[in-house]
């Protein structure tokens, strides 16, 4: 079973709670987890704004980067009145980037490796696309679905397709993130797996398990990269999306 | 931490050079921390681009793919709800896989930055912009 790569995934409830209508409300660990990196974004944040001072601390640089790197990134995609989303928009990265992270230690769960997480943070962003969009343009906002200068006799089928894309958005916005998550694991732990069973094997064993060993090394790296890029990814797409229903004559 | 250092020593010196003038040694400060800024952000825009750069290549990798399985799975999935609901099993299937399928590919157009963005579409209209 130690060896089963999907094993990692399991939801295993913590704390039995209560359930409504067939419903499971049970603490899993993968509650636990998201608790735990809404509370190590929030332990950071903290004590980087704990002391500020004019020459900042480790800390406080630390927070620095952070809220500018995010404040940037709203800025160039939104322009300063997106500003206004600048909290959702750091809450969603840092709370995706620290899930992502904190799945990199040895026996942590990884939140965002199961899709009804991603898909639940996906279609929450665009119902806020839509409430903002109809909000500040009304009907207008359905314009967005038909283009001007069609010819009448394709529009319909021209429609069907921006809505399809339209609808596509949340998809593949919770499905990259929860994809490039699993597989990642799936990948360094199949071939971890192998220094295991090759090293069973006596001296010839141990001795070809150095190359899958070198590779699960290299796959530790390239998850964090993995790790960070799609924090990013998912943080700028929902800039992206959100400048749509803002400011659509950009 | 050398840094550290010397700044602490400076400001030991300055406060005993208080009747000197603090604002003069404040401007001092200022301009050298505004130069000292400059020439980081100078240093950090080459190799940040970089990184930037090489960030933007990967990410769009994934999202270029990504886009059009996604737009693919969605016409497929609601050609077959439709036919679910209506009873037309193989035609609403095919015909909305099939403007799935093109609807992955406008996706990957815009990802790529082919083609207009579907909200730029909004001011093009005959009552122009509303806001």
């Amino acid at each position: 079973m130690a060896n089963d790569p999907l094993h990692q995934f399991q939801i295993k409830p913590i704390v039995d709670m209560f359930s409504v209508g067939g419903m499971d409300f049970s603490f899993t660990n993968s509650s636990l987890f998201m608790v735990a990196a809404a509370g190590t974004v929030s332990a950071i944040l903290f004590a980087a704004s704990r002391s500020a001072s004019l020459v900042p601390s480790r800390m406080q640089s630390v927070g620095e980067l952070w809220y500018e790197f995010i404040a940037n990134m709203v800025r160039q995609t939104m322009g300063s009145e997106g500003m206004k989303f600048f909290p959702f928009v750091f809450t969603v990265f840092s709370f995706v980037l620290m899930s992502n992270l904190l799945g990199m230690f040895p026996y942590f769960f990884t939140v965002t490796s199961h899709v009804v997480v991603t898909a639940a943070l996906a279609v929450f962003i665009i119902a806020m696309v839509v409430v903002v969009g109809l909000a500040k343009h009304g009907l207008h906002f359905f314009k967005l679905f038909v283009p001007s200068g069609v010819p009448i006799a394709i529009l319909p089928f021209i429609s069907l397709i921006e809505i399809i894309s339209f609808l596509s958005r949340p998809v593949s916005l919770s499905l990259r993130l929860f994809g490039n998550m699993m597989a990642g694991h799936i990948v360094l732990k199949v071939f971890t797996g192998f220094v295991v069973s090759l090293g069973a094997l006596g001296i010839g064993g141990i001795l070809g398990a150095l190359f899958p060993l070198a590779m699960g090394v290299a796959l530790t790296a390239f998850e964090f990269l993995v790790a960070f890029l799609q924090a990013f990814v998912f943080a700028i797409l929902t800039c992206v999306y959100l400048n749509d229903a803002l400011h659509p004559g950009h | 931490m050398a840094d550290h250092g010397k700044q602490q020593g400076g400001e030991k010196t300055g406060s005993e050079r208080v009747t000197a003038g603090p604002d003069k040694r404040f401007s001092e400060i200022s301009a050298r921390i505004a130069a000292e800024r400059k020439e980081a952000e100078a240093a950090q825009g080459q190799t940040g681009r970089r990184t930037a750069a090489v960030g933007n290549t990967w990410g769009s990798a994934f999202r270029l793919g990504s886009e059009f399985v996604a737009a693919v799975l969605v016409g497929g999935g609601l050609g077959y709800l439709i036919d679910r609901l209506l009873g037309t099993l193989p035609f609403g299937l095919i015909i909305l896989l099939l403007a799935g399928f093109a609807a992955g590919i406008l996706n990957m157009a815009r990802t790529a930055g082919r083609a207009p963005k579907a909200g730029e579409r909004l001011n093009d209209g005959p009552d122009g912009p509303t806001d």
